[in-house]
This record gives structure tokens, sequence and C-alpha cells, in this order.
């Protein structure tokens, strides 16, 4: 292990841990409304056909990485109708919105790209070097060498921060999730406020999986998402909510997926089953780690009812 | 006897399942084909010969098996999504008892003792996640989640390393299979143990304390909150008993159907089996009727690729529109969607 192979593994951790800190950061805010995230898996699925749709037949990456997020984000409003209007448990809506998104998709991808396995590859977004910081040893090639969306979903992370932190918005958005009637009472449409929360995370998740096709794969292949929208949950466990901390979690997590492949290539007296598996088994180190003695959103999962008491 | 809540709650499923076609016959129509000619394929097709309804208990088995575990863990109000995971350390168990040596030497007894180390198997991988949930608060949904991801894994390693066959990743044939119930079909008495297991269900919840109680703990019930029950112990065995049930669906699959174990030996019945719970409504008859049109379902699904060229994965987005319209005819009829004086909905 020398220093080259860890800047290496650790530049393409960051670039696997994109699209959980899209995920998460979406998550973050939807639970502090009160929402799980259950059905980001799905709308990463969505967001990654429909990116890799566009930018395929466009020719046009940002057209792609667009219309991924609108998809996430459309999506995100027919799980917002069962789980606000028709109050329902958020848990049994976000399993058959997973298992309507991947089925969905599928049956667009065979429909519209026919049976073939291997489908077409586009060019992926290029690594931008950043003038100055790009020339620290290790970091620069680790943090400051990577694509547009890299920086983006950084940038998004912070900003959510401070809109959660200092704006009115924001503030009204924890109310929704600790406190609805009392948020109720003052005068704050929660139902609105949760739907804003469903769209956001929706939105987010549509851009993890434009960021899965348009700089990770450069394809679409069935269930493309592979279980990171549940990573993003225990990620969101693990940063607290806090979506700037989960950035850090995301990389962290990328770090392991990138591990995971590269010592599958470079084979080990241990079986290569156990590196794939590695990401899922770390995500029950963490629900079991960190999931002591939290606080989360207390109304989290219970849909709101405004006439009940 | 029926009650009126009863039968209220038979005609919001017929409804659910009628717009869940309509919304499906839009999209065959977007997507260029005949609705009719394809639902005929899906939906009539599979039954038209012996040999087709054959193939469709061979769905059913384990999507009634699943439904019933499913719906244990839905009694906790507790999801359990791993019936995939379960139902493949089922179909180990079953595996390894049934291969040779131990296979050859158990002879017959190698049936009723891969069932039972299959139901351990299953119940194990369960508990896991039921452990979790009681012991650190995690997450049921995200943990059953993980453990399919793992156990897909960890049955490929097995199958890599330990059991690999005439250089492919399956496992050798297992000795004893389920006898025929019909001889020259496909029928096996899988179906007579999964019958047997929906009346075992079906005392269970309605005639035992621990039925009563689990219901309690799922909040069915009320006024039972402060009776002392212990809330974790029950979190607990929903959870076990679910996967018990998915481990004997995977047994039955390998001993009724495939005979060795591949990777993808549980398919999609880990979801379907959910689908088959919500549809059911958890009851006794209910979960018969549904497993049976998902078995329908799923066994017609290839016969419509096949004649009209609408893929197979539109059967999921079926199942997934089943059940959003039963919930929301349920919110419809619980009151929960108010409207306003002139009738404009709010």
């Amino acid at each position: 292990m020398n220093a080259s192979f860890l800047t290496a593994l650790f530049a393409s951790g960051m670039r696997q841990g994109v699209p959980l800190i899209y995920g998460s950061v979406g998550d973050c805010v939807s639970e502090k409304a009160g929402v799980v995230g259950i059905c980001i898996e799905g709308e990463i699925i969505f967001g990654a056909f429909f990116s890799y749709l566009f930018a395929l037949r466009s020719g046009n990456l940002w057209l792609g990485v667009l219309m991924g997020a609108i998809a996430g984000m459309i999506s995100s409003l027919l799980v917002a109708a069962w789980s606000i209007y028709f109050k329902q448990d958020q848990s049994i809506i976000g399993i058959m919105f997973n298992i309507f998104a991947a089925g969905f998709t599928n049956f667009l991808n065979r429909k519209i790209f026919g049976v073939s396995i291997a489908s077409e590859k586009i060019e992926t977004f290029k690594p931008i070097k950043i003038p100055g910081l790009s020339e620290i040893p290790v970091i620069g090639e680790v943090f400051f060498n990577q694509d547009i969306l890299t920086y983006l979903s950084i940038v998004l992370a912070v900003i959510t921060l401070l809109v959660m932190k200092k704006t009115k918005l924001g503030l009204q958005m924890l109310a929704v999730g600790e406190n609805p009637k009392a948020a109720q009472a003052s005068g704050v449409q929660v139902q609105r406020y949760r739907l804003i929360a469903y769209m956001f995370c929706g939105f987010t998740a549509g851009l993890a999986g434009a960021s899965l096709t348009l700089s990770t794969v450069g394809s679409f292949t069935e269930v493309i998402s592979a279980g990171r929208g549940f990573i993003c949950l225990a990620i969101v466990i693990l940063a607290r909510w806090n979506p700037v901390v989960a950035c850090i979690a995301g990389f962290g997590f990328g770090s392991i997926q990138a591990l995971q492949l590269r010592l599958q290539i470079m084979g080990s007296v241990v079986p290569h089953q156990f590196f794939i598996a590695l990401p899922y088994l770390i995500t029950l180190v963490v629900l079991i780690v960190a999931g002591h003695n939290i606080r989360a959103p207390k109304e989290l999962g219970v849909p709101f009812d405004k006439e009940s008491r | 006897m029926i009650t009126k809540k009863g039968l209220q709650r038979i005609g919001i499923l017929l409804l659910a399942v009628l717009t869940a076609m309509l919304a499906g016959a839009v999209i065959i129509l977007l997507s260029g084909a005949n609705p009719l000619t394809a639902y005929y394929s899906m939906l009539v097709k599979p039954m038209t010969s012996l040999g087709n309804i054959g193939g469709v208990f061979i769905h059913f088995i384990p999507l009634l098996l699943i439904g019933i575990g499913v719906s244990f863990t839905f009694h906790a109000k507790l999801n359990n999504l791993g019936g995939q995971g379960q139902m493949l350390m089922g179909a180990l168990g079953m595996t390894l008892i049934g291969i040779p040596p131990i296979g050859e030497a158990l002879g017959a007894f190698s049936l009723p003792v891969g069932f039972l180390v299959a139901m351990i198997f299953g119940a194990f991988w369960a508990a896991i996640a039921g452990f979790m949930k009681t012991r650190f608060g995690a997450s049921e949904i995200v943990v059953t989640l993980m453990l399919n991801y793992i156990a897909v894994q960890a049955i490929n390693y097995i199958l890599f390393y330990h059991l690999r066959t005439d250089g492919e990743i399956r496992s050798p044939r297992i000795v004893k299979m389920l006898p025929k119930l019909f001889e020259g079909t496909r029928i096996t008495w899988g179906v007579v143990i999964a019958l047997v297991l929906v009346v075992v269900y079906a005392i269970v919840m309605a005639k035992t304390k621990f039925g009563f109680n689990l219901r309690t703990v799922g909040g069915s019930i009320k006024a039972a909150k402060y009776s002392g029950i212990n809330t974790k112990l029950y979190y607990f065995l929903s959870m076990a008993i679910s996967g018990a049930f998915c481990g004997i669906a995977g047994a039955a699959q390998i001993s009724g159907n495939t005979r060795r174990l591949t990777e993808s030996t549980a398919g999609d019945y880990g979801f379907s089996g959910i689908v088959v719970a919500m549809l059911g409504s958890l009851h006794p008859v209910g979960l018969v009727i549904a497993s049976f049109l998902m078995a329908l379902l799923t066994s017609g699904s290839s016969m419509m690729q096949t004649d009209t060229g609408i893929p197979e994965s539109f059967t999921q987005v079926l199942q997934a529109l089943i059940v959003l319209f039963i919930l929301m005819g349920m919110a419809i009829s619980d009151g929960k969607v108010k409207r306003r004086k002139g009738g404009k909905e709010k």
C-alpha cells in the first residue's frame, strides 16, 4: 500500500461517494420534515434512467442531469400524494414505489433500447482541475480533480445546511418534523412543507441517479442503484441529519466501495464475494454503532392529520 | 360470517385490482400493443393447458409461503423486505441436506429434515434483523434489505467455492424431490404443504394467545397498550417466524421445482410476497387468492412478452399499482380524504 495507491483509492472513493452524498443530503431535509426517504432508492433509479436517456439522445450531458433531477422530483410527487394526501404508511408506499420504479424503468429500458444487455456508453463528465488547490499532494488529487457533479454535491450540502440552520424556511421545516401540530397551530402549512421536502428529496435523488449514469458508469443497467438509496438512510443516521457531515460519510462509504472494487481485481485470499457484500455489511455496522442514543426527528414517518387531536 | 366492513374491504380490493389493470392497459396502449391481447396472454393463457397450470402452481407455492411470512410481520406493524435473502437461506438449508452424501444417507427423510433446516436457516437470517431492531433500534426495512444483498453474496460464495458442479456456479442436484400431487403435471405436494401452513397461520392468529398478543403489539386491538406484553419479544418473534416461512418457501422451491441451488433461486418472490400480503389483507383466504393471482401474473408475464413484446417487468408495475390503489381505496373509505362542502376535493 503506497501513497499513489491510496491517492487513487480515495479519488475513486470520492467519485463513488457522489450519488450517496446527493441522496443523503435530500434525505436529511426530508427526514427533518418528518418524511422517511424509503423512496430514494426508486427515485435514484428514475433519475438514472431519464438522465441516461436524455443525455444519450440529445448528446448533451447537462440536459441529462436536468431531466434526471426532474424525473426524480416528478416521481416523488407520486409518493407525496399517497403519503400526504391519502395519509398512508410511508414505509409501504416507499416499498411499493421502489418496486414500481424498478419495474417501470426496466419496462421502458427494454421497450426503448431493446433486450440487448450491453447498452450504449456515453462520454461521462470530465474531471476539472481546480487551479492551485489541485496541486496539493494527495488531497488535491482526491478532492480537487473531480468532475463538476462532485463539486456541485458539496456545494449543495453546504447550502442545504445553511438554509436548514439559518433561514425561516429551514426552521419551519424542522418544526414540521418535530411537532407538526404546534407548527400547524402557529400557521405553518405542514402538508405544504412536507410536499416541498418530498420534492427536494426527489430532486436530489434524481441528481444521485444522474451522477451514477453520467459521471460514474456511463450507461444504464437495470436496478443500477443497487441499494444505494438505503445506504443513504444509514448515512443520514450516521451524520445525525447534518448534510455536511453526510458528505464526509458519503465519501467514507464511497471509499469502501472503491476499496472493494480494487481488492476484487487485485485478488486476495479473502473471497471476492466478501468484498462485494462489504458496503452492505458496513451499513449494518453503522446502524448498530450510530443508532445509539440518537434523537431522530420526533414525528418521523408519522402521517399528519390536521383533524386528529 | 363476512361483516359489512369485510365486504367493503373486498370491494376496495377488487376495485384496486381493476383500476390498476386499467392503468396498466393505458401503459400497454402507449407502448403500441393491444391491452386485450396482452391481458389474455397474461391472465387466461396460463390456465389453458395442464402444463401451463402447473407453471402457475410453481409460483403459487413460494408466493403463498412468503405472503404468510410477511403477514406475521405486518401484524406487528413491521416490514420484512428480506424475503429474498431468507428464501435463499432456506433453499441453502434444503440443498445441504438434500445433496449427497447427506441426502443419500437420509433417503426419504432428507425431505422433512431439509424443510426443518430450511426453516431454521430462514428464521436465523430474519432474526438478525429482529435482533438489530429490538436491541439497537435499527430500521428493519434497511436491515432486511441489506441482508438480501449479503445473502446473495454468501450463496454465491458457497456455490463458487464449495458446491460448484460441472464447472458451473450451481449446486449438485438434491437426491429426493417432493412427489407430484397429480402425475404428469408440475403440481407437487408443495401445494398441500403451503395450504396446510395457511391453516396453521389462521389458527395461530385467531385462536392462540401468541396471535392475540401479536395483533395487540401491532396496534390493531386498542386499549391493550398497557397489558404488559413484552413488545420487543414479539417484534423479534414475528420477524423470526416470518423468516421461517420464507425459509420453507426456499425449501419448497428446491425440492419441488429447481432441484438445485443457484443464485437466482429466490427470484422476485420476496417483494411479490409483500404484495400478496397486502392484497390478501393478511386474511388466510385472502392470501390464497392473492398468491394465486400473483402467480398467474408472474407466470403469464413471460407469455405476454412472447405474444405482444410487452416486457416481463410490466408485472412489477402492475403489482405496485395494485397495492397503491388499495392504499388509496382504504384512505378514502376511512374518511382520511376530506371533502369540502360542494363536493370539491381538497
